[in-house]
C-alpha cells in the first residue's frame, strides 16, 4: 500500500511540476479606438451676446457641435505575469486663438492623455506620462448618464464669463494631463489607494514653457506655471452589503504656487459616495479647499479670498437599453471685488440615454443653471456690472465609440 | 518577558490568519475600474464588439468568446481540453481527439521506479467550463518477473488529477480574460 501511495504521489507531483512551467505570456496587441459625437443644442442665456454697452444681451439660439477622439491602445503581458501597455489619445482640441501665431480653426488635433503602465497582479500598477492624477482616478462622484452633469454637455454651448469660466460645479481636478508618475495599489478587502506626483503643470515632450524664446523659460523654473510639485492621493472602498453596492472615496491634492506669485498654495479635497441596487445608483460628492475658478486646486488662491466649495447629488436608473438620470449641484466662489457678494452657481438637470447598439448612444437632456453675481466677459470690473445669469440648455445628440 | 512572548505568538497567529485570508482578497484592479471622465468610456459597449480595431497582435477577445462556447475547431470546452493536455503532458501522449474530447496517454514509469507504470485517459464531457466537465481514469501496472500485471491505484488519485485539470482550466480562463481587457 505504501508503495502504491508513493507511486501515485509521484504521478500527481509530476502533474504539478508540469503545470508550473506553463507560460502566461501574452503577445502585445495594438488597437485603434475612439469616439465621434454630434450634438445639437437649444440655448436660452441672458449672457449670450455682448451688447455695445459692454453688458450681455439675452438670446435664444440653436447651435450644433461635433467632437472626436482617436485612441491607440497597446496591451501585453510578460511571462512573469506583469502586464504592460500604453495609451495615446488624439483629441480634437478647440484651439482658436484668433490673431495669434497659434490661430486655428477649432479642429486642431493634439494629444489628450498619453501614458504607459506596468502592472503586477500583487504589487499594483505604476503609470507614467500625461495621465489623470491618482486623486481623480480613484475619486467617487455623483452618478450621471452620457453628457448629463454639473459640467456635462450644457457648458459646451455657453460663453464664459469674465474670469474665463462657464461652470464652477465640478469634481476634483484631474491633473490637467501634466506629465506625472502615479502608483495605484492593489485592492485589500475592498480598499485601495493611489498617489501621484507632477513636478510642474506642463505636458508633452517639450522642456520649455509654451512660446518660450530662450532657455531661461524652462518648465522646471520655480516661477513657471500656476502650480508646482503637485501631490495627489486618494483612498477608496468598494464593496457590497445585502446586494447594495457601495463605493466611497476620499481624494486630496496640494501644490505649490510658483515663486514670485502672491497666491497661496492651492489644495483641494473631495469626498464621494455611491450606492447602487436593482439598476438604481444614487450618490454625491462634496469638494472644498483653497482654490478658485472652475478647476479645484489647479492654481493658488489670491490673498484675501475665502476658500471655495461645491457639491452635487445625483441618481441614475438603468433598464435594458435605456438609462435615465438627474442631478442637483451648488457651488460658491469668493468674488474679489469689495461690495460684491460671493458667486453662487446652481444647476439642475434631467436626461436620458438610449443605447441603439453596443457603442452607439442617443442622448437628450435639459439643464437649468442659475449663476449669481458674475461679471460678463468684456465688462469693466465694477460692482454695478456684476449680474445674475440664467441659462437653459436642451441638448440632443449621438455618440458612437469603437 | 512572558507577555512579550505571548504577544509575539498572537502577532504571528494574526499574520498567518491574515495571509491565509489575504489570498482571496488581494488583487490589482483592472484599468477600467478607475474613474474616467473620458467621453469614450461613458458609452456602453463598442461598435464592432471589441475595444478598438486590432492593428497588431492576436485577438484574444474573440478566442475567449469562442472558448466559452466550446471553441470553433474543437468539439469540447477549449479551456478544459488545453488544461488536460497541460496536466498530462508529463506522460507520453498516445492519442488525442479534440472533437470527441478523449485524451489517452502511453505507459509512463516514474523516475526511480521502473517496476511500475501508469497510463491515463481523460474525457472532456462537454462544451461548458464546469467542474464535472472532466473525468480522468488512471491505470497502474507492476513488473512481476518479466510481465506487467494490473495493480490497484490509490483511491483519490484520479480525482486529484481532475482537480489539477480544473485548476489549470481556471487559470487559463483567468489569463484569457485578463489578456482580453
Amino acid at each position: 500500500m505504501r508503495k502504491i501511495l508513493l507511486g501515485t504521489t509521484a504521478v500527481v507531483g509530476a502533474a504539478l511540476m508540469g503545470i508550473t512551467v506553463a507560460q502566461a505570456q501574452t503577445a502585445p496587441t495594438v488597437r485603434v479606438g475612439g469616439y465621434f459625437e454630434f450634438t445639437g443644442g437649444y440655448v436660452d442665456d441672458n449672457f449670450d451676446s455682448a451688447a455695445t454697452t459692454g453688458l450681455p444681451a439675452s438670446r435664444a439660439k440653436v447651435d450644433f457641435r461635433s467632437d472626436m477622439e482617436i485612441s491607440v491602445i497597446v496591451r501585453g503581458k510578460a511571462a512573469n505575469g506583469i502586464s504592460y501597455g500604453a495609451e495615446i489619445e488624439l483629441q480634437m482640441d478647440n484651439v482658436t486663438n484668433a490673431g495669434s501665431a497659434n490661430s486655428g480653426s477649432g479642429t486642431i488635433v493634439d494629444t489628450d492623455e498619453m501614458w504607459g503602465f506596468i502592472s503586477s497582479p500583487t504589487l499594483g500598477t505604476f503609470q507614467f506620462g500625461d495621465q489623470d492624477s491618482a486623486a481623480d482616478q480613484l475619486k467617487v462622484a455623483a452618478p450621471s448618464v452620457t453628457n448629463l452633469g454639473e459640467s456635462g454637455g450644457w457648458d459646451e454651448f455657453v460663453a464664459p464669463v469674465a474670469d474665463g469660466t462657464r461652470y464652477i460645479l465640478t469634481t476634483i481636478n484631474d491633473g490637467s494631463d501634466s506629465t506625472k508618475v502615479i502608483y495605484l495599489s492593489p485592492q485589500f478587502f475592498g480598499f485601495d489607494f493611489g498617489v501621484s506626483y507632477a513636478p510642474n503643470q506642463y505636458e508633452g515632450e517639450n522642456y520649455l514653457q509654451p512660446n518660450a524664446a530662450a532657455n531661461n523659460a524652462l518648465q522646471r523654473n520655480t516661477n513657471a506655471g500656476s502650480i508646482r510639485n503637485e501631490l495627489s492621493g486618494a483612498l477608496r472602498y468598494r464593496g457590497s452589503f445585502s446586494n447594495v453596492g457601495v463605493a466611497a472615496a476620499f481624494s486630496a491634492m496640494r501644490g505649490d504656487s510658483p515663486t514670485g506669485s502672491p497666491n497661496r498654495d492651492p489644495n483641494a479635497y473631495q469626498a464621494g459616495l455611491n450606492l447602487s441596487a436593482m439598476g438604481f445608483t444614487i450618490g454625491g460628492h462634496y469638494i472644498w479647499g483653497r482654490y478658485s475658478g472652475s478647476a479645484p486646486g489647479r492654481a493658488g488662491l489670491a490673498p484675501g479670498l475665502s476658500n471655495s466649495n461645491n457639491w452635487t447629488i445625483g441618481a441614475t436608473y438603468r433598464f435594458d437599453a435605456v438609462s435615465v438620470g438627474a442631478f442637483y449641484s451648488r457651488g460658491k466662489r469668493d468674488n474679489a471685488l469689495p461690495g460684491v457678494n460671493d458667486r453662487e452657481q446652481r444647476a439642475i438637470g434631467v436626461g436620458a440615454v438610449y443605447t441603439l447598439a453596443p457603442g452607439l448612444e442617443l442622448f437628450a437632456n435639459y439643464t437649468n443653471v442659475e449663476d449669481e453675481n458674475v461679471l460678463p466677459f468684456g465688462a469693466a470690473n465694477t460692482a454695478a456690472n456684476y449680474r445674475d445669469r440664467s441659462i437653459d440648455v436642451f441638448i440632443l445628440g449621438t455618440r458612437m465609440a469603437f | 518577558m512572558r507577555l512579550t512572548r505571548l504577544m509575539m505568538v498572537g502577532l504571528t497567529g494574526t499574520l498567518l490568519v491574515a495571509c491565509s485570508t489575504l489570498d482571496g482578497n488581494l488583487r490589482t484592479p483592472e484599468l477600467d475600474e478607475y474613474s474616467s471622465d473620458r467621453r469614450r468610456d461613458q458609452v456602453r459597449g463598442r461598435l464592432g464588439g471589441s475595444d478598438g480595431i486590432l492593428i497588431f497582435g492576436t485577438d484574444r477577445t474573440q478566442q475567449r468568446g469562442a472558448a466559452d462556447q466550446g471553441g470553433v475547431g474543437i468539439g469540447v470546452n477549449a479551456f478544459l481540453w488545453r488544461a488536460a493536455l497541460d496536466t498530462l503532458s508529463f506522460m507520453p501522449l498516445s492519442s488525442a481527439d479534440p472533437f470527441g474530447g478523449v485524451l489517452i496517454t502511453d505507459w509512463y514509469s516514474p523516475p526511480g521506479n521502473p517496476s511500475e507504470r501508469f497510463r491515463a485517459t481523460a474525457y472532456i464531457l462537454g462544451r461548458q467550463l464546469r467542474s464535472d466537465g472532466v473525468r480522468v481514469a488512471l491505470f497502474r501496472q507492476e513488473l512481476r518477473g518479466n510481465a506487467w500485471v494490473e495493480a490497484p491505484v490509490s483511491a483519490g488519485t484520479a480525482s486529484e488529477l481532475e482537480d489539477q485539470v480544473l485548476a489549470r482550466a481556471r487559470e487559463l480562463r483567468a489569463q484569457s480574460t485578463a489578456a482580453a481587457r
